[in-house]
């Protein structure tokens, strides 16, 4: 029993930081719009070929055979650098093909020349041998497939035949479609609630790294403004919301660790412990995306500042794999067992 | 990294089980001023005679000596089995005796370990007074040097259970001409020492366990000096780590086992309008809040006792863990309130007539004593981000 990250983790969590400095800067997120697209998609396929879409895929199929934690841990860092938001899509669309035996999808897939987009669901949907439903697309440009979660089963689909319309989404960074299930054709579906707490997991590893980016922009920014001639950063009205921000991160990081290891080890309480750390970490992000534009002052709210990417990135990230209720409610009856 | 217990982890979980299973006192502990402290001390004395006193002192000094994780299980076992806490031993085992090991002489070790650890002496804190509590350093009771005693003169508050002390760590200004925390000494007061007034403080609760305590030129010998005269605050300071590493830990872990037995409750109580409390939305949105708030302090108590063991010290993120905890177990507790209603109010100004809401107002005792949460933001702006200081 030990939580501390082994010097393999720190290794890979050092190389990772110094990597995605180069590769994910936030400055990308301020470009013309049509540049913009056209270059995050490129970063997938950077990303990909860096090896990061196949971090806790089994050697067998191609993977690094690490764990979740360690994927978590990399989640948490696309957090703080707002990566392209089908990364999720496509590492587990990657996965629920790899493992059905639908290799050269998930090729296509786990290398970035298919984008996945992220399905969430309008109203009820079905997932059979087809599925059907309304839902929002969420995607790093155009995509021609879906990843569907539901608590039990996950689908990935084929969407070139389903009409879709543009709508245009709060979160500029990411294209937002509307469509229906059922014109689409299921590629690949998985039972059971495997892949629901993984996503449930690698959302919240990259809520935190959201909390801890707010935290990080405006600790910086409380040191080096000056008003009344002090900085900010001495004035309890300023130092106490800091450090309630850095209280959510401890908290969001440490149960994400430990619902990562949960999952790695298939424990019987690993589905509660990903349920939890959704729930705690998008608190953490909501929250800290707030105070962030909040303690900034009337900088915060200009469009050249990064703060409010954040806070639309989580808003949207509040509506994947079921909103605040729902979550919550689910959480309410799951069972802890002996833990 | 990992979940899983080692064999060693496992067999003292089995071994702490299995004492407990057998020791844990089936009478409740007595309400009345002595029966409480009789019960603490002997609770102390059966853990002793166990090898379970002084769970993370070291060895040499007749402690247990348990890791951070060992100290976890231990207080997990301890919440299963509904084992007593420390009571009136608390300062004693968790702040005097460390301050004893860290600072005191040969002599001051062999003479008070031994009766702490036993349950033969009851110690009780003489730190705040009326003008130094959060700001520790403007203490003013006096201390002068006459012959080979200091002759104390002043007043001491919130001293908890001083009535029951045999023993007092005590912070005093010996240099009437020095300011904050130059000039300042600990020493360990005998609370039998003519002089000495002890006078109960009512609280919220309806006990009188705290108090203010009067010193009328108590003559104390300077062999009580922790450290030499004059270097009172850093003796002060130096547990400090100590306390914020694991005195909390079991506190911290009954969050989660708070919240079930309040899910619980709101799963058989019945509103006015004759529905289940857990059938209202705004009250289960608030459980399973709390609910992933709980699971988040156990993995926040592992993080902190894994970072305990890997480097000998707590860091500062033991400050967060205090603050939340006294957040939570008070949202905790005003969710049971709404889920009671009428019922909440039924209070005689004791625990038993009504532990919710007696355990309701222990919240403020989690968020100021030891510490006030403001405080606790202070240390967090100050060494957990390096804010600019103001003071």
């Amino acid at each position: 029993m030990d939580l501390t990250l082994t010097s393999d983790q720190e290794q890979l969590l050092a190389a990772i930081v110094d990597c995605l400095e180069g590769e994910l800067p936030l400055a990308r997120l301020h470009q013309p719009e049509a540049q913009r697209e056209t270059a995050e998609v490129a970063r997938i396929r950077t990303m990909a070929e860096l090896g990061w879409t196949r971090v806790s895929l089994p050697t067998d199929f191609g993977g690094a055979g690490l764990g979740l934690a360690e994927e978590a841990l990399l989640f948490r860092e696309f957090g703080r650098r707002l990566a392209p938001a089908s990364i999720l899509a496509i590492v587990l669309g990657g996965r629920i093909a790899a493992l059905g035996g639908a290799t050269g999808l998930a090729e296509d897939i786990l290398s970035g020349r298919r984008i996945v987009a992220f399905a969430t669901p309008e109203a009820s949907v079905m997932i059979g041998e087809t599925a059907s439903g309304p839902v929002r697309l969420f995607s790093t440009g155009p995509a021609d497939l879906a990843l569907l979660v539901t608590p039990g089963a996950a689908a990935l689909l084929d969407m070139s035949g389903a009409p879709s319309n543009p709508r245009p989404c709060l979160d500029r960074t990411l294209m937002m479609r509307s469509a229906d299930l059922a014109s689409s054709q299921v590629l690949v579906r998985t039972d059971g609630p495997q892949v629901w707490s993984q996503a449930l997991l690698l959302l919240a590893a990259t809520l935190t790294g959201q909390a801890e980016a707010s935290r990080d922009m405006i600790t910086e920014y409380a040191k080096i403004r000056r008003t009344f001639g002090r900085a900010i950063g001495s004035y309890q009205a300023v130092r106490h919301p800091i450090a309630d921000m850095a209280i959510r991160c401890e908290q969001s990081k440490c149960l994400v660790l430990y619902a990562a290891l949960s999952l790695d080890e298939n424990r019987p309480d690993a589905g509660t412990q990903a349920a939890a750390a959704r729930a705690i970490a998008q608190v953490a992000a909501t929250r800290n995306d707030d105070a962030n534009i909040q303690l900034h002052g009337g900088i915060g709210v200009t469009d050249d500042l990064d703060a409010h990417l954040y806070m639309k990135r989580a808003i949207v990230y509040a509506n994947w794999l079921g909103g605040a209720q729902q979550q919550l409610k689910a959480l309410l009856d799951a069972a802890l067992g002996d833990i | 990294m990992d979940l899983a217990y080692s064999p060693e982890q496992l067999e003292f979980r089995e071994r702490a089980r299995a004492w407990l299973s057998k020791n844990v006192p089936t009478e409740p502990r007595p309400a009345g001023d002595h029966g409480g402290a009789a019960y603490d001390r002997e609770w102390q004395r059966r853990l002793y005679d166990g090898g379970w006193a002084g769970l993370n002192w070291p060895k040499e000094y007749g402690g247990a000596g348990l890791s951070g994780i060992q100290s976890l299980i231990w207080f997990e076992e301890c919440e299963k089995a509904d084992a007593p806490q420390y009571g009136l031993m608390t300062i004693a085992l968790t702040h005097a005796g460390p301050t004893v090991i860290a600072r005191g002489s040969e002599d001051h070790k062999k003479f008070h370990l031994p009766r702490i650890l036993k349950g033969e002496s009851i110690w009780c804190q003489g730190f705040s007074e009326p003008g130094a509590g959060s700001d520790l350093a403007n203490v003013q009771v006096r201390g002068v040097v006459d012959g080979d005693h200091l002759v104390i003169t002043g007043q001491k508050t919130w001293t908890s259970g001083a009535q029951h002390a045999d023993f007092q760590e005590l912070l005093i200004r010996t240099d009437q001409d020095s300011q904050r925390h130059a000039g300042l000494t600990w020493i360990i007061c005998d609370m039998r020492l003519p002089g000495i007034d002890v006078r109960p403080i009512k609280t919220m609760m309806g006990e009188a366990e705290v108090n203010a305590t009067f010193y009328d030129d108590v003559r104390i010998p300077l062999a009580n000096v922790l450290g030499e005269i004059g270097q009172g605050w850093s003796v002060a300071m130096s547990t400090l780590a100590f306390e914020r590493g694991t005195t909390f830990l079991r506190d911290q872990i009954s969050l989660s086992a708070k919240v079930e037995r309040a899910i619980e409750l709101a799963r058989r109580t019945r509103t006015p309008d004759g529905r289940l409390a857990i059938e209202e939305s705004s009250i289960a949105l608030k459980l399973a809040q709390l609910k992933a708030e709980g699971l988040a302090h156990r993995a926040m108590a592992l993080a902190n006792v894994s970072n305990v063991d890997r480097s000998g010290m707590p860091g500062p993120e033991g400050s967060m863990v205090k603050l939340l905890t006294g957040a939570t177990h008070k949202a905790i507790n005003e969710t049971v309130a709404e889920i009671l209603g009428l019922d909440f109010l039924d209070y005689d100004e004791n625990r038993p007539s009504n532990p919710w809401a007696y355990d309701y107002m222990w919240g403020w005792v989690l968020s100021i004593a030891g510490g006030t949460s403001e405080i606790q933001h202070e240390i967090i702006a100050d060494r957990v981000l390096n804010l600019p200081r103001a003071r």
